[in-house]
């Protein structure tokens, strides 16, 4: 399943890595915006990416918020200590337990700053996006990994019969 | 059927003003949207019949997805075509009565979709990007149902 993990990892940090260089691409067209706006309205489907609630590099906000860049980094932090670590591919994890722990504090979050309950900060946005990410990564690592090892067998079975 | 269930409650999550909120939290409401798919293919599955699979979860997702992307934009479309702005004024005083606290691009927000002009173009886009981005949380959505509801080996 290595390999396997490796192209997640290369994936999630190509999705990371857009987040990041969206506004590094917005601040190189200055003016035009072509491509940069291009990314922004993809991420824009996913976020609400509000300024106020965003990193922010060279005067341009990251491609989603703060809470989404911390569930995305999550996501691909864990990943890389899967990968690096056996105990942890083959730890089973209690399925619904780990959706509790990681989904609601996110929730919780979430709901009591859009009711004004209490103002979120960038702290908690980072910490319980990171936590939901982790989670996540913890809960799909293996299933993902499983997709790409029979996407890669159908490829190969393919390709071989064509080559008969 | 269980794709179609699962499309339309991501679209009615998506166009209906207040429960859009719930897309606030990573595209909560998407992911539950694949969830559904799968928990209503299950519920269906009896004992003489083969155990759902990966692959099955899959294909629900991804189909919720698209259909809900579809759905969405269609529904948006034509009620704004009907309508005028009516989702986007229940939106305001939904957001005035429930005390929200938003920040304030939220208003330019809504102020820019209020002047966005609908087109053939813009439609094919909207239903393109969305259908992209439904397509994969739904999937997510439907492979946390896998891990959550597979059969116990």
């Amino acid at each position: 399943m290595k390999k396997e993990l490796n192209i997640l990892i290369a994936m999630t940090s190509v999705w990371c890595g857009l987040i990041v260089l969206t506004p590094v691409i917005a601040t190189m067209e200055h003016g035009d915006g072509t491509v940069s706006n291009i990314f922004y309205r993809l991420f824009g489907a996913v976020c609400h990416q509000f300024d106020s609630r965003s990193f922010h590099i060279l005067e341009h906000p990251f491609a989603v918020c703060i809470r989404c860049t911390a569930i995305y980094f999550g996501f691909f932090l864990t990943l890389v200590s899967v990968r690096s670590s056996t105990a942890l591919q083959t730890k089973t994890i209690k399925v619904t337990t780990l959706l509790v722990i990681t989904f609601m504090p996110i929730a919780i979050d979430g709901i009591c700053s859009l009711f004004a309950i209490y103002q979120s900060t960038t702290f908690l946005r980072m910490m319980t996006g990171s936590l939901f990410g982790t989670g996540i990564a913890l809960l799909l690592h293996n299933s993902l990994s499983e997709i790409i090892q029979s996407t890669f067998r159908i490829t190969q079975q393919h390709h071989e019969t064509e080559t008969r | 059927m269980p794709s179609l269930y699962g499309g339309l409650l991501i679209a009615t999550v998506w166009a209906v003003p207040g429960l859009n909120f719930i897309n606030c939290v990573c595209c909560a409401g998407v992911l539950l949207g694949g969830f559904l798919a799968v928990l209503l293919y299950q519920k269906d599955i009896t004992p003489d019949m083969e155990p759902f699979s990966r692959d099955d979860c899959i294909q629900l997702g991804i189909f919720a997805g698209v259909i809900s992307a579809i759905l969405g934009v269609l529904i948006q479309y034509i009620v704004r075509m009907i309508f005028g702005d009516v989702m986007i004024d229940v939106m305001m005083k939904l957001v005035e009565r429930m005390n929200v606290d938003l920040p304030p691009e939220y208003y330019q927000l809504i102020e820019t979709a209020r002047q966005s002009e609908q087109s053939v173009i813009s439609f094919v886009v909207d239903v393109v990007v969305l259908g992209m981005m439904n397509t994969l949380f739904s999937f997510l959505g439907a492979l946390i149902a896998w891990n959550v509801f597979r059969p116990k080996q």
